[in-house]
């Protein structure tokens, strides 16, 4: 399947006390923030992109 | 014996009360005529069909190079590295009968011969339990749908509408044809499928159909057969039936509007609804706040550590899922006298219309201090929760 997203510089975010809440990603150039949910077509194409080989989550700073 | 009224000039009049509910049997006015004679409430299952919504881009015009949403609810897509690109825009002047506004795309970077899956093509896509009306998956009470939409273009030819259904154990789609006949003239057009009953359609916020219209596109997307019916999705079958190439040169366009999808064989009037039924509809997927006019405190939020702050935004309605934060520029929080850059903002949690934001700071003066959010300038933040 070809993917319908560009992204890049995915980064798991890590606030407060929390352990990952949401990832950050350069999406078709844009800087989002993608909350955990695979409802969220965002998400979905992350991780779809992820399980595909075709791009790495960073961990938490 | 039956008796056929067939006054050469009409009827002069039928007595007052003299057609009784007894007089009319059971099958004498079929559900197929009403439909074509009486206007009911909320049959579009497509939202935006009258191209009034716009809040990414409002009347102007953008150039996509990736598969985004640019008018409310119609995904401009891009595939198979295609090198054509248009512009998107709404308009409302030289509009189709009967309608405010029209979408537009006009070809900026020509692709006289696609090859392989290159191809573009804008989405409508559907919630699983926005498709109740259609039964599918209940055989003995599932219904077609019928979609009905006005186009104008300048390249005359065979297009596609292809439909396709994400559910079940086996995706499958299905491709339909349509033709422009004439140039530079809007003509109205229906195409009807029938139900897709192999599985039982669910019932949650995922896609269970996309309508696609089908704009140019490779022979890796064509080759293969027309499926007529509810077939398993195959990439050379997907286009089958396309021979127009909007993307042939530069300045080609098509312009649509009064998208209608409904259950049923029959294409009714388009279904006209308010703007704020329209702001409703769209805001589910899209929530745009522009912060206009200069500075403004639009939320109350508080440090939840020395470097982490939080606040709340309400969304007009409940939005689909959890949505994706956006922004044009950087929140600050104003905190003890300072303005400190929020960044890395995203959304903590939703529930209803309530959506939960946090974001990093600077030091701030101390956990648990509130602040407020502000933004300056007219920029804005988007929350996205499109399919």
């Amino acid at each position: 399947m070809e993917n319908e997203m560009n992204i890049t510089d995915a980064q798991y975010m890590r606030y407060d006390e929390d352990s990952n809440v949401s990832i950050i990603a350069t999406i078709d150039g844009q800087v989002l923030g993608v909350p955990i949910n695979p409802e969220n077509t965002h998400y979905a194409e992350i991780m779809r992109q992820v399980e595909a080989g075709d791009l790495t989550i960073a961990d938490a700073d | 014996m039956a008796v056929v009224i067939n006054g050469t000039t009409g009827i002069d009049k039928v007595q007052d009360g003299s057609i009784g509910t007894a007089d009319i049997a059971a099958d004498a006015i079929t559900p197929t005529e009403i439909d074509n004679s009486v206007l009911l409430g909320r049959r579009n299952i497509l939202r935006n069909g009258g191209m009034r919504m716009s809040q990414r881009n409002g009347s102007g015009s953008v150039t996509h190079s990736t598969s985004a949403y640019h008018i409310d609810r119609i995904k401009a897509n891009v595939a198979g590295s295609t090198a054509s690109r248009y512009s998107i825009q709404r308009l409302s002047t030289n509009r189709a009968p009967g309608h405010a506004h029209y979408y537009r795309r006009e070809c900026t970077t020509a692709e006289a011969t696609p090859s392989g899956t290159q191809s573009s093509f804008d989405d409508h896509r559907i919630e699983t339990q926005d498709l109740s009306s259609l039964q599918w998956g209940f055989s003995a009470v599932s219904k077609s749908a019928t979609l009905s939409f006005w186009i104008k273009g300048n390249v005359t030819g065979t297009y596609v509408v292809w439909f396709y259904t994400p559910v079940g154990t086996e995706f499958k789609m299905m491709t339909k044809t349509y033709t422009i006949d004439a140039a530079d003239t809007w003509e109205y057009k229906t195409i009807t499928i029938p139900p897709r009953d192999d599985t039982i359609m669910p019932n949650n916020v995922q896609s269970g159909l996309y309508v696609r219209f089908v704009w140019n596109t490779g022979t890796g997307n064509t080759s293969g057969t027309q499926n007529t019916t509810w077939g398993a999705d195959s990439n050379v079958n997907r286009y089958v039936g396309q021979t127009a190439n909007l993307a042939s040169a530069t300045g080609n366009y098509i312009e649509m509007t009064g998208t209608q999808l409904e259950a049923g064989t029959v294409a009714t009037e388009f279904e006209h609804r308010t703007m704020d039924q329209y702001n409703f509809d769209c805001m589910r997927y899209y929530y745009d706040v522009a912060v206009e006019g200069g500075r403004c405190a639009f939320a109350p939020g508080y440090f939840s550590s020395t470097t982490s702050i939080r606040w709340s935004v309400f969304t007009v309605v409940p939005m689909r899922t959890t949505p994706t934060y956006s922004e044009s520029a950087v929140p600050r929080a104003a905190d003890a006298g300072s303005l400190r850059n929020i960044t890395s903002t995203t959304v903590l949690g939703f529930d209803r219309n309530m959506c939960n934001l946090i974001g990093v700071t600077s030091n701030s003066s101390g956990s648990n201090h509130s602040a407020n959010v502000t933004m300056s300038g007219d920029v804005s933040f988007g929350l996205d929760a499109e399919l």
